[in-house]
């Protein structure tokens, strides 16, 4: 049996977790083009689910990336919807 | 011993994320263990004010562009901090559960949900999470308690200050309350009521975090609506897109649930052989995770579906391994009965009928005294089996003729009691087979909690 993460994860180790990803968030904010204001609130969201979550999951790196990546491509869907919905309503007909 | 509280700019530092790690220790100590409320509420407070902050050292880390790194790491710093004695503060909030449970139960239940909605003592993230905790480890128990529980997480999450909390995170708990509610319904054998707080709780979580642990928590609980409505298509789709997620996640403990659910969908569609195979995974899952009760029901489910799969003696063979496990985690009467019941079954299987029959009317008996008629229709099937093996028919006469109380009950639902009169129509008869018998007691087994599943008895026996 491999050995189990501890439960709760020490403050320092989590913010060394998130630090030592920082070119992979910057990354995934450039790739996303997600705007500075919607950044920070995907990542203040994600940060809170890994502290939330830590104690549950054997890979809280992969964890954390991937919270922060949902976020990302649940607002660039968001997005293309709005400006699905804006189109539909410029084609439609006068009334 | 007098406790020492920490000063009100102390809880400020500690909330701001001003405080080293050593420093915040004894007030996280104080919050967790001590279980000190007043400062908890009193962080609280400060909480909603430190809000802006957190915002700003999060949007210091973000700015790559224009402000050095050594800053933007500091931004972040400060931001885990508060993220971390902000998770401390929602951790205090659910160990204050029980407490705040006993407040509450000593008033009606109206009484209970108008406080609710006014005192802002009972409306913590945390008391939700534990609420609905609460509710889960109840409803196979007590599922009155577990439906009371779960309304009041309902209750509760509606309650929930979005100046403190995170908007989505709020509504992910009204969503995993609503799920939870609609669970202990469906056990309740409510399954019109559990449909629709799961509709609710579905729309609430397109509203949340989705993608999150709370997103496939709810795809699993879902996920058993789905099985107990007989739903097997669906249950697997929606319990492969939990499982999905769980692995993602790395979380070991859920994935293993997700497929002790699936290995159910499986078996219930007629493919023990399969709910075997998923089975085995499943127990192998949740020894790496260390989870003792879940994997004690595991090796039971899957020692139950191998004698399903004709695999009698590999069944006994996982009985013998897994005696262990459940001698420490079946000590209540209820499952020291369905342990006598798979032993009654592994040797019906093996040809041992003799043990058979005493293990069955055992439970027989255990059933009759707790008044528990659905088990005791389902163990005198297995009974009637047996002695139909035997040629016993005088036996399965008696038998049926025992069963009046289960007919005077009112514990099962009218489809299962229609079932049940015909298993007592054909054995009166003497044209009852133990392939009928079997048909109806595989119906039993998947209709337990669907009152509105009728039995429809295969071309061949109509």
């Amino acid at each position: 049996m491999r050995p189990r993460p501890s439960k709760r994860s020490e403050p320092g180790e989590l913010q060394r977790l998130v630090l030592s990803v920082r070119h992979a968030i910057n990354d995934l904010f450039a790739g996303y083009a997600i705007p500075e204001e919607k950044a920070s609130t995907i990542l203040r969201e994600s940060v809170e689910l890994l502290v939330r979550h830590c104690g549950q999951t054997d890979r809280p790196r992969q964890f954390f990336l991937q919270m922060l990546e949902d976020r990302c491509i649940a607002y660039v869907e968001a997005q293309e919807a709005a400006e699905e919905e804006r189109d539909d309503g410029d084609d439609a007909p006068d009334a | 011993m007098e406790t020492t509280h920490p000063t009100l700019e102390e809880l400020e530092q500690f909330i701001r994320g001003s405080l080293d790690d050593e420093a915040a220790a004894p007030i996280e100590r104080h919050l967790e263990k001590d279980l000190c409320s007043r400062c908890l509420f009193a962080t609280r407070k400060l909480m909603a004010e430190a809000e802006p902050d957190l915002r700003d050292n999060i949007r210091r880390f973000t700015r790559w562009d224009e402000l050095p790194a050594a800053e933007r790491r500091d931004g972040l710093g400060a931001a885990m901090r508060q993220a971390m004695r902000r998770g401390v503060v929602i951790r205090a909030e659910r160990a204050l559960g029980p407490e705040l449970l006993a407040e509450l139960e000593r008033r009606s239940p109206t009484a209970r949900r108008a406080v609710i909605r006014t005192a802002e003592r009972y409306q913590l993230f945390g008391f939700v999470e534990f609420l609905c905790h609460a509710s889960r480890e109840a409803v196979f128990r007590d599922v009155a308690r577990a439906l009371e529980l779960a309304g009041l997480a309902v209750e509760v999450a509606d309650s929930l200050d979005p100046r403190i909390y995170v908007a989505k995170f709020t509504t992910d708990m009204q969503a995993l309350a609503h799920a939870y509610l609609g669970n202990a319904r469906r056990v309740a054998s409510d399954l019109f009521g559990a449909e629709g707080a799961f509709q609710q709780a579905l729309l609430l979580r397109e509203q949340g975090t989705q993608g999150s642990p709370v997103y496939a928590e709810i795809g699993s609980l879902l996920g058993s609506l789905r099985i107990d409505q007989g739903r097997y298509l669906e249950a697997r789709t929606i319990l492969q897109e939990a499982l999905a997620l769980y692995r993602s996640f790395g979380f070991e403990r859920e994935q293993g649930k997700i497929l002790v659910k699936l290995a159910d969908v499986e078996g219930y569609s007629g493919s023990p052989e399969k709910a075997v195979e998923i089975l085995e995974e499943a127990v192998e899952q949740l020894q790496t995770a260390g989870a003792g009760r879940l994997l004690a029901y595991a090796h039971r489910n899957l020692t139950d579906w191998m004698v399903d799969a004709d695999q009698a003696l590999e069944a006994l063979a996982r009985y013998r391994k897994a005696r262990e496990l459940y001698d420490e985690h079946f000590q209540e009467p209820a499952l020291g009965m369905r342990r006598r019941w798979l032993e009654g079954r592994i040797y019906a299987a093996l040809g041992d009928l003799d043990l058979a029959v005493g293990a069955f009317e055992e439970v027989r008996g255990a059933a009759a005294e707790r008044e528990l008629s659905y088990e005791a229709a389902m163990v005198s099937l297995e009974l009637a089996i047996v002695h139909l093996d035997r040629g016993e028919v005088a036996q399965v006469q008696d038998l049926v003729e025992e069963m009046t109380p289960i007919f005077r009950s009112h514990e099962l639902h009218r489809h299962a009691l229609a079932a049940v009169y015909l298993f007592r129509h054909a054995a009166r008869s003497q044209t009852l087979t133990t392939g009928f018998a079997r048909e109806i007691l595989r119906y039993l087994r998947r209709a337990r909690n669907n009152p509105y599943e009728r039995f429809e008895p295969s071309a061949r026996w109509s």
